[in-house]
């Protein structure tokens, strides 16, 4: 297993639910690729820090990798933290 | 039941009459409920990525902090060096882990407990919830347990060993018991049947050395220490020799706390090579202090001892603690005081593996105290702290960095919570 940090910001479709909830839909790295999210394996929220911070592990259409968003609720900015690899 | 108690009424005195139950609500029949998450760190690994489910995986650094059971089934255990679970499991997967995120995890866990308990005491992957008298506001006890498990599942992911018993310690031990994803309910009565027969270093707060020393007695099992009388027991081991005379009949008196003071926060880790130049000693020291003592700060405490501990590249280990002549929450004392402890135990020559800072001895801080003499000095650095943490909790720890610490970082990745840490610990 091989994890890649990336720490960059990306640009995400999401649903923000009335509750508070909020679901990823698709999002787009590496220039103008775009990741369809087929599910969401977990999500975690990080309320330690000032503003919180919503994390997703996710799969998408394009491989069987794993990748981590978060959601940062201080900004409203997406970021691809690391992506789960086979190695 | 009648009572002559004094009324108010037009007529004075009458009588009042109380139903039989009423009394169970001043002294309900004890009832614990110990929670514990199942091969935590790897478990969280293997809900965040769903190819490592099923497969045997360890989280650690240097030494396992935790495998999956279908590691254990190759004999692997947390402690044992890693080294050694290679040869054992070669195909397991070994991850460094993410320490903050498992909080959050144990974070929502514990949330959990708190809505199906009116008391909880959390540990880092445990909690021991107080169910006494609750039976009318939550249903039975196996009921509160089965909805706990089952929401701790749909919300986290994570399974869960659920143990209940009428004290702590029969609770977690009935909890071991079904491990894992159990949940085991011992009926009152039976503690010291269930006890009986378990070997003895199943019974909280007897250690290696204690085991050696109860073995050449011949005990082996719990029953078997009930042989000896109190007073044999604590002329052998002190005031816990009172403790384990109860506990061996299956008793426990220490009741369910909510901590809101822990016992201590520690930091520690090994280092990315093993080391003996004083300027990387240093700067992890400096590193590891100021995140102990901002977690201190956050709950609004301050420490009056420091401890440290190295270990040596052949593994031997020195640990030696300090009191401060009086409490603080600074960085600066802090460190003075562990960097102290530190050069008075790395008296060899030879590199350091591993290093770690306690701070304990906790008081309430005192908000904007001034001493009478220094107080200049300690106001702006107790400034120079608050700025410090503010940011820090806007933009993450590693928005500042220490010049100090910048040469013990240099091989470490660093990411929103600060330098990525080898084998790291938590506030217990």
């Amino acid at each position: 297993m091989e994890i890649t940090h990336v720490n960059q910001p990306i640009k995400v479709r999401a649903d923000f639910l009335p509750g508070g909830g909020v679901t990823p839909l698709l999002f787009k790295w590496n220039g103008r690729r775009t990741f369809r999210i087929t599910r969401v394996n977990s999500s975690w929220e990080d309320s330690e820090q000032q503003h919180k911070s919503l994390y997703f592990s996710v799969n998408t259409d394009r491989s069987d990798d794993v990748f981590q968003l978060c959601f940062r609720q201080e900004d409203r900015t997406w970021w691809l933290q690391c992506v789960m690899m086979e190695g | 039941m009648k009572f002559n108690g004094n009324g108010s009424g037009p007529g004075g005195s009458f009588p009042l009459y109380l139903h039989p139950s009423a009394f169970y609500l001043s002294s309900p029949d004890p009832c614990i409920m110990h929670v514990d998450i199942d091969a935590f760190f790897a478990s969280v690994e293997q809900v965040r990525n769903p190819r490592l489910r099923g497969r045997p995986v360890i989280v650690g650094s240097g030494v396992i902090a935790s495998c999956s059971y279908e590691a254990r089934e190759y004999g692997l255990r947390a402690g044992m060096p890693l080294a050694r679970a290679r040869r054992l499991c070669p195909q397991a997967v070994i991850l460094e882990g993410h320490y903050p995120t498992y909080r959050c995890f144990a974070k929502r866990v514990f949330e959990s407990c708190r809505r199906h308990a009116p008391r909880v005491e959390a540990y880092l992957d445990e909690a021991y919830c107080d169910l006494s008298g609750t039976a009318d506001l939550y249903g039975t006890p196996r009921r509160v347990a089965e909805r706990l498990k089952a929401e701790i599942k749909e919300r986290t992911g994570l399974s869960v060993s659920v143990g209940i018993g009428t004290n702590r310690m029969i609770a977690k031990m009935a909890g071991a018991a079904g491990k894992p994803d159990g949940l085991v309910m011992l009926e009152q009565g039976r503690e010291a049947e269930f006890v009986e027969d378990l070997p003895i270093e199943k019974l909280p707060g007897v250690g290696r050395v204690r085991i050696e020393a109860l073995r050449r007695l011949s005990i082996a099992t719990i029953g078997d220490l009930r042989v000896l009388s109190r007073r044999s027991l604590e002329a052998m081991f002190g005031a816990d020799g009172r403790a384990l005379y109860e506990r061996c009949r299956g008793r426990d008196g220490r009741a369910i706390k909510e901590r809101e003071i822990p016992q201590s926060i520690g930091r520690e880790t090994t280092f990315h090579r093993d080391t003996s130049e004083t300027a990387k000693i240093e700067g992890m020291l400096y590193y590891l202090t100021e995140r102990a003592a901002r977690a201190m700060r956050t709950i609004g405490l301050e420490c009056r001892s420091v401890a440290a501990h190295i270990e040596y590249t052949d593994s031997r280990r020195r640990r030696s603690s300090r009191t401060l002549p009086v409490p603080t929450r600074l960085d600066s004392e802090l460190f003075k005081a562990a960097c102290g402890i530190v050069k008075r135990l790395h008296t060899r020559r030879a590199s350091l593996h591993r290093i770690g800072v306690r701070l304990c001895n906790f008081s309430p801080g005192r908000s904007g105290q001034v001493p009478l003499f220094g107080g200049g000095e300690r106001q702006k650095r107790e400034s120079l702290c608050r700025c410090l943490d503010g940011l820090r909790r806007k933009y993450g720890h590693s928005v500042i960095i220490c010049g100090k610490s910048l040469d013990a970082g240099e091989n470490l990745r660093k990411d929103r919570y600060g330098f990525i840490l080898r084998t790291p610990c938590l506030t217990k």
